[in-house]
């Protein structure tokens, strides 16, 4: 692993981030002179307009996509140096991810797909660790059921608790609480918020929610494919 | 992980794919099973009674007495030794009569093998030697064809014996299923007072010998110079082929024909294999972004993967093993032979067959799916193939080949069926394009909205239609070639016979006796057909070149395998001035009444052994040499129910054979009295019945029909299994085409119909290629087969659509019933 130019407590460190892909007979710039550094135990809020890069952005951040240019560490590994195999293994042991449009997996039941990740990364207590998170996130009845037949906030809810219960050391989180109504929001963001305040744990939210990103460190706006620290 | 794993595929299972991958395995497995066993159990009763074939460990063959010490040389060497002399002759009992293979055989018969002999029609058999001087022993097909029981009489030619025994099992039984009369076991010393063995008659003299392996090695030294050409020695191996090449070839043709259910089995496979990786895309790429490592979804895949091959296969074998109980029962009653149950080579085949389906129509599926990108959760586009398309069809194309050279064990064969095989699919692909063609423009014309819409969305789907349409024209036109073959062809073949035409043989009429029958017949004012003298001889040499005596192709002898071909068989040979109607001399000129060894070469016969106009051929007759000069070569019409010869040969030729006459004659019902009355006056005649040789082609018909209405059976449920692949794919897009409708008030009836007509349609289409196929197929056969007239068969284009729109709207609608049953709130639920 590289990184020993870093100084030890910047978990995320981009460098002149750019991004271009091909539409067509046209180039499109996605991302455009990206640099970002993430302290340990930090929490950062993306905001930002809507087709503006920041879900690119955060997949970049995750290992899931490489940037056309720029460098990526992460945890102190730097992503480029990594093969997809690799990767893998980061995030299952260091990476949580909360996705827009949740992901769950439709022949599994809420608990398993919460138990997923858990047993992943091979932790033995998976299915009371699982059923802890579902019951955490208000959803213990609804343990057996299967993704169709929740709602979009329920199935929002089983996505989080997912990302959760393996604690991981950078949680990046794309809209959390969009699908959610005030009360569950307000869970979600308590959550979010003690994870990293009790385990210091990084968090990386990409959001529309003013008094979400009012909680955060530091709060960036990305307009264009440009990012820019922005003062609330 | 494992419980997860687990979990998900019991939620796998509900979906439908995995069933239709498990259904079409078990159909592959099952089929392939039923079709190699039951030949596989022939082949196991044959080996374990192989040295028992001969009764003997080495039989000397010839159809002429042999003029060597063989009994001397057999007792210097130890070697025990038997004699028998196989002859037709008619039997009587009473007014009673029936053609029978008589078997004289000496006391010590049979050296090896048991001989199973029933001293009463109920009773168990025992191990028995050679009937007694005066009594006979009968397959039991006599006793009811004679009407006699036990201690009855019975007239073998002159010779009146005592019928003391029901033959159970005869080690030397012949194997020829359809074409043995039944057989009559005599002591040799009767023989000669039957009065049927004269010169000219059939016979067949067999000389056994059995002992220790090196006696009989130094016996084989000592009898293969002095053979003639036209005496045989037989051991183990070369008496045991002719029945297990027949039977390798059947069970090829079963093998290939079951090929097409495998295949199209296959298909659906692939199609739902394919439609289970491509929802899977989605779960492998939320695993990958969660972290797990390609090992670990391969894992989770194969384990999937392995557990329905597994399963598939074994419910497969068990299913076939069940099934072919019955098919066995059919084939040991055919052959007469106690079947042994088989199971390593059967499983090994069919097995074997559905784990490379099963390789070769999902791992290109399933490799795309192991390499879908964690980036696909959120760019939808981001599919990457890593399975080119041409690797795929590479692929299936080595996998289908593998098959078809595993089944046919000749490259050769596999090359050109392979060639074929695309021929046919593409020529049936060209009229599924212009049968829908022509449906897309009809639909302009058609009032029903549910019928447009049903049309539209038949042409929308017609790539994806395409590989089922394919597969129900093959079940539809199998099932009308069978219904028309077996109901009109050997009907039609039958009356094309003429009125009044022969519809007996007679045969082995001596030469003393031709002027006093031929009075009887005039006295019965019937007809007879010219009659031949005929004697039995072997082609020895053609232009002083040798010609090979092997009677199979793949029979090795170093001696033989060098020279050019020979018939491989003794002939008939006749001798003639004059030519009848239904023979024409298509080269050189007929020789008539002019002497000089000429001899007339039927024109098939004479390409098959590349003769021509002006060769020598030297036959050998008994002991005796016949050396004649090819003048003429005739087309023959065999069809014509009239005796007819390879070889016609100038009389003067006949003076030196013993010789008897055959001819033929028309008999008319219920004379059947007169009939008897005249052999039982000349005992060694044998008349065969044609209506009874008939009967038997049309037995061997509907053995055939068997087996092809098997064939069919599997092609339409594989057809059926592709059609439930593929709607189970369109599933989805036709909830949301059902959704669309309904939302803008569409009548539930509009829609069952747009459903309906699609399947009903689909089946139609299928229908028409078939009756299109099965009318092509019905032509040539009548063109090169049956040689009749070519007839258009109207009801094979009413039959094929109709049934093909049944089978295939019932078997769709089974699938889609759900969808239409469902209100809307339940099926927006369902496509979110
Ligand atoms: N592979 C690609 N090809 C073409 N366009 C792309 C590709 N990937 C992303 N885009 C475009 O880049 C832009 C940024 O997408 P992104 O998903 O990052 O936006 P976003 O900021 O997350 O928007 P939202 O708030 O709506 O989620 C969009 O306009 C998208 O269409
Ligand atoms: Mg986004």
């Amino acid at each position: 692993m590289t990184g020993q130019y870093q100084t030890p407590n910047i978990i995320i460190n981009a460098e002149g981030l750019n991004h271009r892909v091909d539409s067509g007979s046209e180039q499109l710039t996605l991302l455009k002179d990206i640099n970002l550094q993430v302290s340990q135990g930090e929490s950062v809020a993306i905001v930002g307009a809507s087709g503006s890069g920041k879900t690119t952005l955060l997949s970049m951040l995750a290992g899931l996509d490489s940037p056309s240019e720029g460098e990526i560490a992460v945890c102190g590994a730097n992503l480029k140096q990594l093969d997809e195999e690799q990767r893998a293994t980061l995030r299952r042991e260091k990476l949580g991810f909360i996705f827009q449009q949740f992901l769950l997996i439709p022949s599994l039941s809420a608990l398993d797909n919460v138990m997923l990740a858990a047993q992943l990364r091979g932790l033995d207590d998976a299915k009371a660790l699982a059923a802890e998170w579902l019951e955490r996130v208000g959803l213990r009845e609804r343990a057996s059921h299967f993704p169709n037949q929740l709602s979009g906030g329920e199935q929002q809810r089983v996505a989080i608790a997912r990302a959760f219960i393996c604690q991981p050391e950078v949680l990046f989180a794309d809209e959390p609480s969009a699908n959610l109504d005030a009360d569950n929001g307000h869970r979600i963001e308590e959550l979010l918020f003690s994870l990293n305040q009790q385990l210091g744990t990084t968090l990386v939210l990409v959001t529309h929610d003013p008094s979400l990103a009012a909680r955060c460190d530091r709060v960036q706006q990305m307009a264009g494919g440009a990012l820019s620290e922005a003062r609330p | 992980m494992n419980g997860l794993s687990w979990r998900l595929f019991i939620a796998e299972l509900r979906r439908g794919e995995l069933i239709i991958v498990c259904l079409a395995i078990i159909l592959a497995v099952s089929s392939v099973w039923l079709f190699s066993s039951v030949t596989y159990q022939v082949e196991a009763a044959l080996v374990s009674r192989s040295s028992d074939f001969l009764a003997a460990d080495r039989v000397v063959r010839s159809a002429h007495p042999v003029d060597l010490p063989l009994e001397q040389q057999a007792s210097q060497r130890q070697l025990n030794y038997a004699e028998q002399l196989l002859f037709p002759t008619m039997v009587f009992a009473g007014d009673e009569m029936a053609l029978a293979n008589v078997k004289a055989v000496s006391a010590n018969y049979p050296l090896r093998g048991e001989l199973l002999i029933r001293p009463a029609l109920l009773a168990q058999g025992e191990v028995s030697e050679a009937p007694l001087p005066g009594e006979a022993w009968l397959a039991e097909r006599l006793f009811y064809q004679l009407g006699i029981d036990i201690g009855a009489d019975i007239e073998v030619g002159d010779k009146l014996l005592r019928v003391s025994g029901v033959i159970e099992r005869e080690p030397d039984a012949p194997f020829s299923v359809f074409m043995t009369s039944p057989r009559v076991l005599i002591n040799l010393q009767d023989a000669e007072a039957t009065g049927v063995i004269q010169p000219g008659s059939r016979l067949s003299y067999r000389y056994q010998f059995a002992g220790g392996e090196a006696s009989l090695t130094q016996l084989d030294e000592w009898l293969r110079p002095r053979l003639a050409d036209n005496q045989r020695l037989l051991d183990v191996q070369s008496a045991g082929n002719p029945l297990s090449e027949a039977l390798e070839r059947a069970q090829r043709f079963l093998l290939l024909a079951g090929l097409i259910g495998v295949l199209l089995a296959s298909s659906a496979i692939a199609v739902a294999s394919r439609l289970y990786c491509r929802r899977h895309y989605d779960v492998v790429a939320i695993f990958k972004v969660l972290g797990a490592q390609r090992r670990q979804v391969q894992r989770v895949y194969l384990t999937h993967w392995c557990l329905i091959v597994l399963t598939a296969v074994l419910l497969g074998l068990a299913l076939g093993a069940v099934l072919q109980l019955p098919l066995s029962r059919v084939a040991s009653q055919a052959l007469d032979l106690e079947l042994p149950m088989v199971w390593w080579r059967p499983l090994l085949v069919a097995g074997g067959t559905g784990w490379l389906c099963a390789l070769a129509f999902t791992l290109p599926t399933l490799a795309q799916l192991f390499g879908v990108a964690p980036l696909r959760v959120i760019r939808r586009d981001h599919d990457a193939s890593v399975v080119a398309p041409w690797q795929v069809a590479l692929w299936i194309v080595l996998a289908v080949f593998v098959l078809l050279y595993w089944y046919s064990a000749s490259l050769q064969l596999s090359l050109l069926l392979m060639g074929g095989g695309m021929l046919a699919v593409l020529l049936i692909v060209g009229l599924q394009t212009l049968v829908l063609r022509g449906l897309t423009r009809w639909r302009e014309h058609s009032r029903s909205l549910g019928m447009r819409l049903a049309i539209s969305s038949l042409y929308q789907r017609a790539s994806s239609n395409q590989l089922q349409l394919l597969g129900f024209s093959i079940a539809i036109m199998l099932a009308l070639l069978i219904w028309v073959v077996q109901r009109d062809l050997i009907a039609q073949w039958e009356q094309q016979v003429p009125e009044g035409a022969p519809n007996h043989f007679v045969l082995n009429i001596a030469p003393n006796q031709l002027p006093e029958i031929q009075q009887q017949f005039a006295d019965a004012e019937l007809s007879v057909s010219q009659l031949y003298p005929m004697v039995r001889g072997r082609l020895i040499s053609v232009n002083d070149e040798a010609v090979s005596q092997r009677e199979r192709s793949d029979e090795f002898d170093e001696k033989q395998s060098e020279r050019r071909p020979g018939p491989g068989r003794e002939l008939n040979l006749s001798f003639a001035d004059t030519l009848d109607d239904n023979n024409k001399i298509v080269a050189g000129s007929w020789h008539g009444s002019e002497v000089g060894a000429q001899a007339s070469v039927e024109q098939e016969f004479a390409e098959r052994l590349g003769l021509q106009l002006g060769d020598r051929l030297l036959f050998r007759v008994g002991g005796l040499e016949a050396l004649v000069t090819v003048t003429s070569l005739r087309s023959v019409d065999w069809n014509s129910m009239q005796p007819n010869f390879y070889v016609l040969m100038s009389t003067d030729v006949l003076d030196n054979f013993g010789h008897s006459y055959m001819g033929s004659f028309h008999l008319p019902e219920g004379n059947s009295r007169w009939l008897s009355g005249l052999l039982r006056e000349f005992p060694t005649l044998v008349v065969i019945d044609v209506a009874a040789l008939i009967a038997r082609l049309q037995g061997v018909v509907e053995q055939v029909g068997l087996a092809l209405k098997l064939v069919f059976a599997i092609v339409l449920v594989a057809s059926s299994l592709v059609l439930l692949a593929q709607t189970q794919g369109s599933l989805d897009e036709r909830k949301r085409q059902l959704v669309v409708l309904r939302t803008l008030g569409a009548g539930r009836a509009t829609l069952r119909a747009s459903i309906v007509w699609e399947f009903v349609l689909l089946g139609a289409v299928a229908g028409v290629v078939a009756a299109c196929c099965s009318q092509l197929l019905l032509n040539a056969l009548q063109y090169w087969v049956f040689e009749s007239p070519l007839t258009l068969a109207w009801s094979l284009w009413l039959a094929g659509p109709i049934s093909g729109a049944l089978v295939v709207a019932l078997v769709g609608a089974l699938r889609t019933s759900a969808l239409l049953k469902l209100n809307s709130a339940q099926l927006v639920r369902r496509i979110s």
